[in-house]
């Protein structure tokens, strides 16, 4: 994953030495053994790419940022020179993401120059997480970098599974609660798209299968789990997507903390979304967030926390979105 | 709404957009762009002046009195210019290629329209949420602006010290 | 909200000045009362208002260099600019005066003189 400036900044001898010995990037891979400690040497933080670098001096370097396109891809470039990921891999996507390109070009001509902040380039972070991704799962990859990066496929699947357990849009509040308004706008919500759900999902497993709802009022305060063949059925559908969309995925469940929201950015996205399944990004983002926003109602916003999350929670369902379409 | 009204409504959108976040990016630009300019011409003419004070009688000295007036003058002129009145940040630089991007083979198929103008409301969704999200961050966290110099310069002043101007 | 408060108490200035001008000493303290007004009064000046469009105008990288640019200027007819041109062109007006317009009215927008009218009537304008 792009970690920018989520790392202290450590000078490392390693990067010097390569540089003088004329050690490129694109040819060598280097893996950090016994690394002194304090010392970030991990792969992907040490690389010569772009997006390290700008990690490591968080100033902008360049001074034009175009895109190129060649064959079936389209590449982002600073100084014709093309971005690269963690990784060392082009950032570049298909010629069927356009507008993706575009956007991501967008987000490196307007960075505000005097200083770049982790949360500045979030669609070159999820792009650069979706080539990685890729990059890794191709049978030739290195295992010590699939494990490096966190690329290995049951894994990310297994961690994502366990959202489905406690899934914002299967955790329904006491009607006790904000008198009743609250459940009624989780039952008006929620119900339609968790039945719909079901259903998807039980077509992808070819057989019945149902959501374990978790009721305040029925179950009080408790853990969920799913029964073991939703369970089968969902993991089944992680295998169906390819490596690109399942990093989407991840973003979308990371950053609504809901399973069924991951499966539904990407059936709205996909070619043809069923139609029971169709709901607009804004709307997916605000049945993430129903409670807070009852919560906001009754006892008033929280300054430097709601507002932001209000924020961030939609810039990121609306990033995974651009960048999970294609014509 | 029709059709082609609906194209247009997003396309509007997506412009907002577009403009409020890259307007912001290019005034800070501009306004580091103005910083590095000044003090690169102050360079000059600090130079200029020390020349003179070296050397009074030089036969170049009407000369130099010219260029002095001129570096005021351009220091001046920069400093009470104002990036952010430019009218040509009102507009996105890069339209031309949008609509390319976005009304090449313009989709017939209902379905596909719509799905391709929901894209474009994405789009414009991330533009906008992204530009309130820095600016609240910012608003919070005044420090994260600030570059090393600045931040010196106030740790220094909780204590009551000023670092020297050099 | 704030801008309604700031209406409300344009109009209590307006009749403190109607008032004081009935006084002997209306001359000088009108003068000092009708100042403050005109900052929080509806009303930008016209003039300022289509001179500000005007540049905009100017500056919008599709319209041909030569042609002039006057209160009367049509979008379409007088500067060949298509409805995704327009778009452009009000959201750049819409950004120099700090409004959003709605998009019915934006739809009836069609040259100078509109977006002069329109910008005058909307108290929200600066």
């Amino acid at each position: 994953m792009l970690r920018i400036g989520s790392r202290t900044v450590v000078h490392n001898s390693r990067i010097w030495n390569a540089r003088f010995n004329g050690w490129s990037a694109s040819k060598a891979r280097f893996y950090a053994k016994n690394a002194a400690l304090g010392i970030d040497s991990t792969v992907e933080n040490n690389m010569q790419t772009e997006t390290n670098r700008i990690s490591k001096t968080l100033k902008k370097f360049w001074s034009e940022v175009a895109t190129e396109e060649t064959g079936k891809v389209i590449t982002l470039t600073l100084d014709k020179k093309p971005v690269r990921t963690p990784l060392g891999n082009n950032l570049a996507v298909s010629r069927d993401r356009r507008l993706l390109a575009l956007a991501l070009q967008h987000e490196w001509a307007n960075l505000a120059t005097k200083s770049i902040k982790p949360h500045s380039l979030p669609i070159t972070s999820l792009v650069s997480r979706c080539i990685d991704l890729e990059y890794a799962s191709r049978p030739d990859a290195n295992p010590e970098l699939v494990a490096k990066i966190g690329a290995d496929r049951e894994d990310i699947s297994h961690t994502l599974l366990r959202y489905l357990d406690t899934d914002t849009l299967l955790c329904l509040s006491p009607r006790s609660e904000f008198e009743g308004t609250l459940r009624a706008a989780q039952d008006k919500l929620y119900l339609p798209l968790i039945s719909a759900a079901e259903k998807f999902l039980s077509d992808t497993a070819n057989q019945h299968v149902s959501l374990q709802i978790l009721d305040a009022d029925l179950h009080g305060l408790r853990g969920n789990a799913q029964p073991e063949k939703t369970k089968a059925a969902a993991l089944k559908y992680l295998r169906s997507l390819s490596m690109w969309d399942l990093a989407v995925f991840e973003k979308t469940v990371l950053s609504t903390k809901s399973f069924l929201c991951g499966l539904l950015l990407l059936q709205n996205k996909s070619v043809s979304p069923s139609s029971d399944l169709l709901l607009t990004m804004e709307k997916l983002a605000h049945c993430a967030t129903l409670e807070t926003v009852y919560q906001v109602e009754r006892w008033g916003e929280v300054e430097d926390t709601h507002d932001v999350d209000y924020r961030d929670i939609r810039r990121n369902v609306n990033a995974a979105a651009i960048v999970a379409y294609k014509e | 709404m029709s059709n082609k009204q609906h194209v247009l409504t997003t396309y509007k959108q997506l412009i907002r957009a577009l403009v409020k976040s890259s307007k912001r990016a290019k005034i800070t630009q501009m306004k580091e762009d103005h910083k590095r300019e000044i003090a690169l011409l102050t360079y000059r003419k600090i130079g200029l002046v020390r020349q003179q004070a070296s050397d009074p009688t030089s036969s170049s000295k009407g000369q130099n009195v010219h260029q002095l007036h001129d570096l005021t003058k351009r220091i001046q002129m920069l400093k009470s210019s104002d990036p952010s009145q430019r009218k040509d940040l009102h507009f996105y630089d890069n339209s031309s290629r949008l609509r390319q991007t976005i009304f090449q083979d313009l989709p017939s198929d209902e379905s596909v329209l719509s799905k391709r103008l929901q894209h474009l409301s994405d789009l414009s969704g991330f533009v906008k949420n992204q530009l309130e999200y820095e600016q609240l961050v910012e608003r919070y966290n005044p420090g994260l602006k600030m570059d090393q110099e600045e931040k010196v310069k106030r740790t220094a002043a909780r204590v009551g010290l000023q670092v020297p101007d050099l | 909200m704030f801008s309604s408060l700031l209406r409300g108490s344009t109009i209590a200035l307006r009749t403190a000045s109607a008032r004081s001008a009935l006084r002997p000493v209306a001359a000088i303290s009108r003068t000092s009362l009708v100042s403050p007004l005109r900052a929080y009064s509806t009303g930008l000046n016209r003039d300022d208002i289509s001179a500000r469009v005007i540049d905009v105008v100017k500056a919008f990288d599709k319209t041909t260099a030569s042609a002039q640019v006057t209160a009367d200027t049509h979008f379409a007819k007088d500067l060949g600019l298509d409805s995704l041109d327009t778009v452009e062109l009000l959201v750049a007006i819409e950004e120099e005066f700090d409004v959003e317009i709605p998009d019915k009215v934006a739809d009836e927008i069609k040259s100078v003189a509109e977006a002069v009218q329109y910008i005058a009537s909307n108290p929200e304008a600066n």
